[in-house]
């Protein structure tokens, strides 16, 4: 009996609160983005201090296969997600198929706090990382450039790339000669692509692993199972600080972003504009974020905002990022399927 | 019909026919009616071939399984009946451990400086280390290890139901050991490793993510061309290629069956 | 065919600290059907499993013929075997069930057809030989099992309670059939149950066994009139166990009043079967009849005999049987009534 009417009450409690927390017509938010870790870190630096800021409630949602979920929303004319996070391949198939809200940027960072590079038609770039070249430096002559990488007569050993058209063509080229800001120009014609892939047979018979999770390049170092191989940035400073033989090589690397973007027919869209301008445009929260994740932001001002041993090792570190190439995902979006089918072929041949 | 399976239909319905003809229908028509899927998966050889050494990897793994599972189940089922619980309960422990986990223990394991290859230096029977990781033979092991309770399991199912004095009947009408299994308790339990080969095959059909981080460049799966296609948010291509899974699927087991039976059946009467 | 003796020679088995067997000597001569009774753990099937080889003795030897079987695997022991659940290969065909024996000893295809119809024709069932097992009532299967097992001439047949699946009316009738294809095949048979009933009926001598020893050998008759132990009286048919005391040359039974001879002196009990006992006078003079006064209890009708229970004056309980001509002078319900018997179908037994 008692157990029931406790129950009652808890339950008349928990209806007070959901309406005391949601009333009627004020201003909420719909954030996907990733579970885990990432999810915590997003609420600690973003969701959070914008919820105690201008009170507007964020509904977080740990998702995953985005693409697929905004076409099902956008098909049956739905959608619920104000804002979302996008990673290269949804935001390349989302885009292309017209699924996201264009974005005014002179809304969203009037302050111009962000390159222009960031700031895209229908998304911005959040978070980074990059696929660069990763060598042990106890096996002997450290490459440091694709070209060398390329050169197994000065630089004999195992290497690792992986498995995926994208980064590889682009590694290749430049390993060819082509300077980093002609590689999309390059690939937009066959006979660049053809040349790409001439450029990979090359290195085919060096390459004992073709890596598919970021975690395989990794062990593969540590285990002595490669000597170089490309690589994600994060977990290579994790190991070099614990003291092990590997070294990043960002010249020629591929900074890799994450989108953030509105899915089209979002329902609070005055609101997720706010957000983008919150989450995008502070310098401050920026380096609140790259300070607990190796994944900055294009943001300006983030790197006088960190220690220079704490900025020096991220991917958009200004002396890092003028090393590299932007992957371009729109790029790859468009032609992915094609130059994946003829991946595939060319790795099982 | 019973009325106590209606819910049971009804849940089969709703969750598994019913999406089911939503793939077929997505793979079909993109908008309008269209084989482009189909004729894609056809006519660009990287699908075909994948398709193909799916095929072959799981159709090896459940031939591996059933290799080592068959006589695994045949030790527990000729153990006195208080120890076989126990046994059986050794045999499924490791299918409560996440397959990731166990995938990445293999990769430990195998790896240039792994344990194995360390430990055969350290004795002396390797002089430097053999590369294990990121080949067809990792793979095996990795989906051996995953599947082999599995196919146990099956084999055990059907040796159970064996009455054991058949054995006995055998040895005294003048069989010995080997004849006596050859002709009585392998025929009797051939169905039982036939299931269990088709149960591994069809999992492993399934399989991606084990093969991707274990296996070699041509260790890719067919399942894994799903899943990119999904991530692309390309749902005709990945359904047409999950419904070529589905019915070449169905009709190998069908065919496996009907082979089987006829072997089993001649098996049987072989002994006349 | 000629059957082999077999003998059981001081055999025991244990298994941890009890025995299930324990210095157990039996010799069946050629061709003798000798049954092995006894209640479920009484050691009967443990001496048969020894027999055909499925567990090995402890200690002692088992030979058939001079050859000692220590050692030497069930398929080269040359003995047939029908199990108590039939144990027939349900993939296989009547046919290549019983055909199993000779193809294992490599018997020539023709001579096998033959000698496989020629069993089937023994158990009546030459026209089920493209069967399977399934398809058949368990009288036909018991039926294959026992062609299966006698195929070969086996010299020496055994038979674990391989009635005791089937109903009674079967088992009458296969009972008969047993017995007939014994004396046309000679094998030397060891039968084994636990249904006193089918072990008088169908044997040459019984062993009764209790506990892993053997009470008592005997034929039927000798194991049912003249029981050797108290467990044999009690076990086989019913009767009635009657306190007495030992005295000189015999035991006194106090209950009755009466000395019977003997040369027991340990005597306790006397066994008297029910229908050994009769209303006075109705046993011809001539033999040394002894004769006492019981109240009547209780009559139960039974077909073709009347059963009656008396109390003696002691108080103890006394079972009577007797054929149902008389059944027109029944005495009433507590009446004292005259009844006799015959101090030589009393037997003087210890009380173990």
């Amino acid at each position: 009996m008692n157990t029931l009417k406790s129950m009652k009450l808890g339950l008349a409690g928990l209806a007070i609160g959901l309406t005391a927390a949601i009333p009627a017509n004020a201003e909420k938010l719909t954030l996907s983005s990733s579970g885990g870790q990432v999810a915590q870190l997003m609420q600690g630096v973003f969701t959070g201090p914008f919820t105690k800021e201008t009170g507007i409630e964020v509904e977080y949602l740990a998702t995953t296969d985005r693409a697929s979920a905004i076409k099902a929303m956008v098909l049956a004319g739905n959608t619920i997600w104000d804002v979302t996070e996008l990673n290269a391949i949804e935001y390349a198939t989302a885009s292309l198929s017209g699924w996201l809200e264009p974005l005014d940027w002179a809304v969203i960072d009037p302050n111009n706090m962000l390159p222009d590079s960031a700031k895209l038609g229908d998304a911005g770039i959040a978070a980074t990382y990059s696929n660069i070249l990763a060598i042990r430096t106890d096996k002997g002559a450290a490459p440091g450039s694709w070209a060398e990488f390329w050169d197994v007569e000065n630089f004999p050993g195992p290497r690792s790339l992986q498995n995926q058209p994208f980064d590889n063509l682009e590694f290749a080229l430049q390993a060819d000669g082509v300077a980093k800001e002609d590689l999309y120009t390059v690939l937009s014609t066959p006979e660049g692509v053809d040349r790409a892939f001439a450029k990979l047979d090359e290195i085919k018979p060096h390459v004992v692993a073709w890596w598919t999770t970021g975690a395989q390049p990794i062990q593969m170092l540590a285990d002595g199972e490669v000597h170089y191989t490309s690589a994600f940035n994060g977990r290579l400073t994790k190991m070099a600080a614990e003291g092990q033989p590997v070294q990043i090589v960002w010249n020629g690397g591929a900074v890799k972003p994450s989108y953030v973007a509105v899915p089209k027919g979002a329902p609070n869209r005055a609101t997720a504009d706010k957000f983008l301008t919150f989450m995008l445009t502070s310098p401050e929260r920026a380096a609140g974020f790259a300070s607990y994740a190796p994944y900055p932001f294009f943001t300006k001002g983030l790197y006088d905002l960190l220690p220079t041993e704490k900025g020096i090792i991220l991917p958009t570190h200004p002396d890092n990022l003028a090393q590299q190439f932007v992957s371009n995902d729109l790029y790859w979006g468009a032609n992915y399927n094609e130059l994946n089918e003829r991946w595939q072929d060319w790795v099982l041949e | 019909m019973r009325i106590t399976l209606i819910p049971a239909l009804l849940l089969a319905l709703i969750f598994f026919l019913i999406p089911v003809f939503i793939m077929f229908y997505q793979g079909l028509f993109d908008p309008e009616f269209t084989t482009q899927h189909f004729d894609r998966f056809w006519n660009r050889g990287a699908y075909l071939r994948i398709f193909i050494n799916s095929v072959k990897i799981s159709a090896i793994t459940g031939l591996l399984c059933v290799l080592i599972g068959y006589p695994t189940a045949y030790f527990i089922v000729r153990r006195p009946p208080s120890v076989r619980p126990i046994l059986l309960f050794l045999v499924l422990v490791p299918m409560w451990m996440s397959v990731l986990v166990r995938t990445y223990a293999w990769m430990v394991l195998l790896g240039r400086e792994g344990l194995i290859n360390m430990a055969l230096v350290y004795v002396g029977i390797l002089d430097e280390p053999i590369k294990m990781m990121y080949t067809s033979g990792a793979v095996y092991v990795a989906m051996v290890q995953i599947l082999l309770p599995v196919a146990v399991i099956t084999c055990y199912g059907t040796m159970a139901d064996i009455d054991q004095s058949l054995l006995s009947a055998a040895r005294v009408m003048g069989a010995k050991p080997f004849a006596a299994f050859r002709r009585v308790f392998l025929p009797l339990s051939l169905e039982g490793a036939v299931t269990g080969f088709l149960i591994v095959f069809v999992l492993s059909m399934g399989f991606f993510i084990v093969p991707a981080l274990v296996g070699g460049p041509k260790d890719t799966m067919v399942a894994n061309i799903i899943a990119v296609q999904v991530a692309k948010a390309n749902w005709g291509f990945a359904a047409s290629v999950a419904l070529i899974l589905l019915v070449f699927t169905l009709i190998a087991m069908t065919l496996i069956r009907v082979v089987s039976k006829r072997l089993i059946y001649s098996a049987r009467e072989e002994t006349s | 065919m000629q059957g082999t003796t077999v003998r059981f020679d001081n055999v025991s088995k244990w298994f941890g600290n009890t025995a299930a067997l324990e210095n157990f000597s039996l010799t069946v001569a050629p061709g003798e059907f000798v049954t092995l009774l006894g209640a479920s753990g009484s050691g009967k099937s443990t001496a048969l499993n020894i027999l055909a080889g499925f567990s090995d003795a402890t200690s002692g030897d088992v030979l058939i013929g001079d050859r000692s079987l220590t050692g030497v695997p069930s398929e080269d022991r040359n003995v047939g075997m029908v199990f108590q659940n039939f144990a027939l290969f349900p993939h296989m065909s009547v046919f290549d069930n019983v055909a199993f024996p000779l193809k294992m000893r490599k018997t020539p295809a023709d001579e096998t057809r033959r000698l496989v119809m020629d069993s089937l024709e023994m158990v009546k069932l030459a026209g089920f030989a493209n069967r399977k097992p399934a398809a058949l009532s368990g009288g036909q299967r018991q039926r294959v099992a026992l062609a299966r097992a006698v195929v070969f001439s086996p010299p020496v047949l055994l038979m674990d309670e391989c009635l005791s699946a089937l109903d009674l009316k079967l088992r009458e009738e296969l009972q008969g059939e047993i017995r007939r294809i014994h004396k046309d095949i000679g094998a030397t048979t060891v039968f084994v149950t636990h249904d006193q009933g089918e072990a008088l009926t169908m044997s040459d001598r019984v062993a009764v066994q209790n506990d892993g020893k053997i009470e008592q050998i005997d034929n039927p008759e000798t194991l049912y009139d003249r029981p050797a132990t108290r467990f044999v009286a009690e076990f086989i048919g019913q009767t009635n166990l009657i306190d007495v005391r030992p005295t000189k040359g015999g035991v006194e039974v106090a209950a009755i009043g009466t000395h019977i001879p003997s040369d027991k002196t340990d005597g306790a009990v006397i066994s008297l079967r029910p229908e050994r006992i009769a209303r006075a006078g109705q046993i011809s003079a001539g033999s040394d009849i002894t004769q006492f006064n019981a109240r009547l209890e209780d009559t139960v009708f039974l077909g073709a005999t009347v059963e009656h229970h008396f109390r003696l004056k002691d108080g103890e309980a006394l079972t009577v049987r007797e054929g149902r001509s008389g059944a027109s002078d029944l005495p009433e319900i507590g009446a004292e009534v005259a009844l006799e018997f015959r101090k030589e179908d009393a037997v003087v037994l210890a009380d173990h």
